[in-house]
């Protein structure tokens, strides 16, 4: 008697047909949700299949290069978080809709790190100038302990301190609002009482006259794509006004002048981007309509992308430095410092990764 | 090649099963013989040349031990194989125990089961358990054989030898082979790892607590219990698309209600390899007291060595002699008695997962609040929270209740239905495991001092 069909046996074509589909399927270069190159199958060579090499990249390229991929990645989101009831995903977690990361413990080598890079930046390359330093602390900062998420102690972070400058406090005029749902900074569009505070501090007043305008609708910020979870696009605004729409921007790293928005890198994998062309070492911004004659020096990192906009309206020149991405060693082959107002700007989570300080 | 990978799963699987599949009855042991081989190469290029070398030394030892079963030939079978084990996998210990300068020798993978196979093969051949296998290919293809070469079980060579010369897959073996593959898949990515993202969190926590400690040692239980019993489950799966059936190496060891017979149903590969190979020779307990006390720490000694080069094994052995040992003369009431085994299991992993002793000693103190730690942290309270459920359903599946539910709509839903409804599950646990691997989750190897 011939033996009737069993359905698991499909499994074993439906196995099949994937396994030709990975054989088969070409190679992607980027993931856009998780920003990332994707590894490639690498070439064999008699030492790499030795040396185990070959072996090594070709598991993780097989896993980054696996058909639907992304679909999958939605899926092992949504069963971790909806049938095991975990609370983070890739340690991604998520607060009344808005994602954080769980970061880790305050890094005291760290900050002393940071510290000690900081301190020697003012005795090489500006003794003499008037120092400000502000702490932005990161949205995780803002939810409550009630919550009991191991949440990184970023209140410690915040307490350090420079002796030679003056340090200004940003925490209070900041919220969980002030931050984007999906991604790890501020927005624009919130953060002008925390612009006006900087300013204030270091002797300078802004207008707060502002026109709003919306520039991209569908933002998924970089905790969207790391965490895998469904969310809702969110909007980058820019706020102008006449004086900051004359400043021209100078970047050291493409020879490139452009505004204080850079509206093409919206189409940048980062769309934040669009404030001050995202991550890039050095800039020069002229400010012809500026309210004072003073300059200003900002060492700075992301976060510094969307404030200095708005502080620009009260300088005629400001450099922004981003010792991430360039030398410090090799600044002064570039920076002119004569006594410029220095603003030190940075965001706890680089305070407690003080190494990709250079 | 882990079996949790894609490379193992939608590269190599396939291309072996059609290999296999595709070719004559006479060549599919060479088949195998040939992608083991790849499989082992994979992971381990260099040590290829041992694994032939110690194949073709059973090979010739076999047939040696068939024409003069003497001891004297016998001992000398078994001693190249047991010297290399030594040499790759002791030498560090030794040395570190006289404070000699350490080799860093790596540990070939998977050389504990094949050792521990040609070795049972020697035994059983020159005990006239079994004939020698006078074709080489079927015995290395024995050795190599991918299924069960880097996590067990130990496939013992009586077991498998008619199959060796001639075997067939049925429809049903196919449909078996798949379903229980991908039971010990799913027991292996979504459990095993899942837990394991736990235990990894306690040894980097920022705020340890007493709470932390237990939440780690009953997962860390659980992690191994599903990693282990998921790879068997999914070696057997695999032995049997190719027309193996190897023996059962896990039987719900939680549910035990003594140490003794937890080792009936844990491991059960090696349990009965030490019993058979080590303890009766031995004399077993047939013999005076003291030398039966001395069998008795021998063979767990030995059973803890042979999971890793290092004390805590040793003594995670040896505390189960003890509890074997004492079991002999104190009888607990019932329900006590599942309590004690359940903390009794739990304690040795803590010993058995520490990397040191001073870890194990730090972990204990730990679990038993003698280390001024807070009852619970923030940080502790919330991976209680965040892996409650995965916790759960490790403590349900290691229990027979999903086997008996299954069981009881096998029987009670038609044919059919219950066929779409097993490949529905199946599938969604195929896919699943696939997009936790596709994700990049964390998938550890912990067989790799084995």
């Amino acid at each position: 008697m011939k033996k009737k069909f069993n359905p698991v046996l499909l499994i074993a074509v439906l196995w099949l047909a994937v396994s030709v589909f990975c054989w088969l399927k070409p190679a992607q270069e980027i993931s856009d949700s998780e920003r990332r190159k994707l590894d490639q199958f690498p070439k064999l060579t008699f030492s790499s299949a030795m040396n185990g090499g070959f072996m090594e990249k070709f598991e993780s390229a097989s896993t980054d290069q696996f058909p639907l991929r992304e679909g999958l990645r939605k899926l092992k989101a949504a069963f971790s978080t909806d049938v095991y009831l975990q609370l983070d995903n890739h340690d991604i977690i998520s607060y009344e809709g808005s994602l954080e990361k769980l970061n880790g413990p305050v890094s005291e080598t760290s900050l002393q790190k940071a510290q000690d890079k900081l301190q020697s930046l003012h005795t090489k390359l500006f003794p003499d100038s008037k120092v400000y330093f502000a702490i932005v602390p990161e949205k995780g900062y803002y939810i409550p302990e009630s919550a009991g998420y191991p949440l990184t102690d970023y209140a410690e972070i915040l307490k350090l301190e420079l002796p030679f400058a003056e340090k200004i406090d940003l925490s209070g005029t900041l919220t969980l609002d002030s931050y984007y749902l999906t991604d790890s900074h501020w927005r624009q569009e919130t953060i002008t009482e925390t612009a006006a505070q900087l300013a204030a501090a270091m002797g300078v007043t802004l207008s707060a006259d502002y026109t709003a305008e919306t520039v991209k609708e569908d933002f998924l910020g970089v905790y969207a794509g790391q965490s895998g979870q469904p969310v809702r696009a969110e909007s980058i605004t820019i706020l102008r006004n006449d004086i900051l729409d004359g400043c021209t921007v100078y970047n050291h790293e493409t020879g490139r002048t452009n505004g204080l928005y850079d509206l093409e890198a919206l189409g940048n994998r980062d769309p934040y981007d669009v404030y001050l062309s995202g991550a890039v070492p050095l800039l020069d911004i002229e400010n012809p309509n500026a309210t004072t004659d003073k300059e200003l020096v900002v060492f700075r990192d992301s976060f510094g992308s969307s404030i200095i906009p708005l502080l620009c309206e009260a300088y005629r020149h400001v450099t922004v430095v981003d010792i991430r991405y360039i030398q410090s060693i090799a600044l002064p082959n570039f920076v002119d410092f004569h006594g410029q107002d220095v603003l030190l700007l940075y965001s706890t989570g680089v305070l407690n990764n003080s190494t990709m300080l250079r | 090649m882990l079996f949790s990978s894609i490379p193992f799963l939608y590269y190599f699987l396939p291309v072996t099963v059609l290999l296999y599949w595709a070719v004559p009855k006479r060549a599919k042991n060479a088949s195998l013989l040939l992608c083991s081989l790849f499989f082992y190469g994979w992971g381990e290029p260099k040590y290829l040349l041992l694994m032939a070398l110690t194949i073709l030394w059973g090979y010739l030892s076999g047939l040696l031990l068939e024409r003069k079963p003497t001891k004297w030939a016998m001992l000398l079978s078994a001693a190249a194989p047991i010297a290399a084990l030594l040499y790759f996998k002791y030498t560090d210990f030794f040395l570190g125990m006289f404070s000699l300068p350490l080799q860093h020798i790596a540990l070939p993978i998977g050389i504990s089961f094949y050792t521990f196979q040609i070795l049972s093969y020697l035994a059983d051949v020159y005990r006239k358990d079994a004939k020698a296998q006078k074709n080489f290919i079927n015995f290395a293809a024995y050795v190599s054989l991918f299924p069960q070469l880097v996590a067990g079980p130990i496939v013992r060579y009586q077991t498998i030898a008619d199959e060796l010369d001639s075997r067939s897959v049925s429809q049903e073996d196919v449909i078996y082979g798949i379903q229980r593959f991908l039971i010990g898949l799913g027991k292996k990515v979504l459990i095993a790892n899942v837990l394991g993202e736990l235990t990894a969190a306690y040894r980097a926590a920022v705020e340890p607590s007493v709470l932390f400690a237990w939440l780690y040692a009953v997962a860390y239980a659980m992690q191994i219990y599903f990693d282990f019993s998921g790879y068997s489950d999914m070696a057997i799966g695999l032995g049997r698309v190719f027309g193996f059936h190897f023996l059962e190496n896990f039987n719900y060891p939680f549910l035990s209600a003594s140490a003794t017979e937890f080792w009936r149903r844990w491991h059960m590969s090696l349990g009965t390899w030490f019993r058979d190979y080590v303890y009766i020779p031995l004399g077993g307990s047939r013999c005076s007291r003291i030398k039966w006390l001395r069998n008795i720490l021998v063979v767990w000694a030995l059973t803890g060595f042979w999971h890793g080069a290092a004390w805590n094994f040793i003594l995670w052995g040896l505390l189960f002699a003890a509890l074997l040992l004492m079991e002999k003369y104190v009888k607990l009431p019932k329900g006590i008695s599942h309590v004690y085994l359940l903390l009794v299991v739990i304690f040795s992993f803590v010993l058995f997962g520490a990397s040191d002793l001073r870890q194990f000693g730090a972990d204990f103190a730990a679990l038993l609040g003698l280390r001024g730690l807070p009852a619970a942290s923030t940080e502790s309270l919330y991976y209680l929270r965040s892996f409650a459920v995965p916790l759960l359903v490790g403590i349900l599946g290691s229990t027979p209740l999903p086997k008996q539910l299954a069981g009881k709509l096998e029987n009670k839903l038609p044919v059919p239905a219950w066929n779409i409804l097993r490949t529905t599950a199946l599938l969604i646990l195929l896919v699943l495991c696939t997009a936790y691997l596709a994700d990049g989750s964390f998938n550890p190897f912990l067989y790799f001092r084995f």
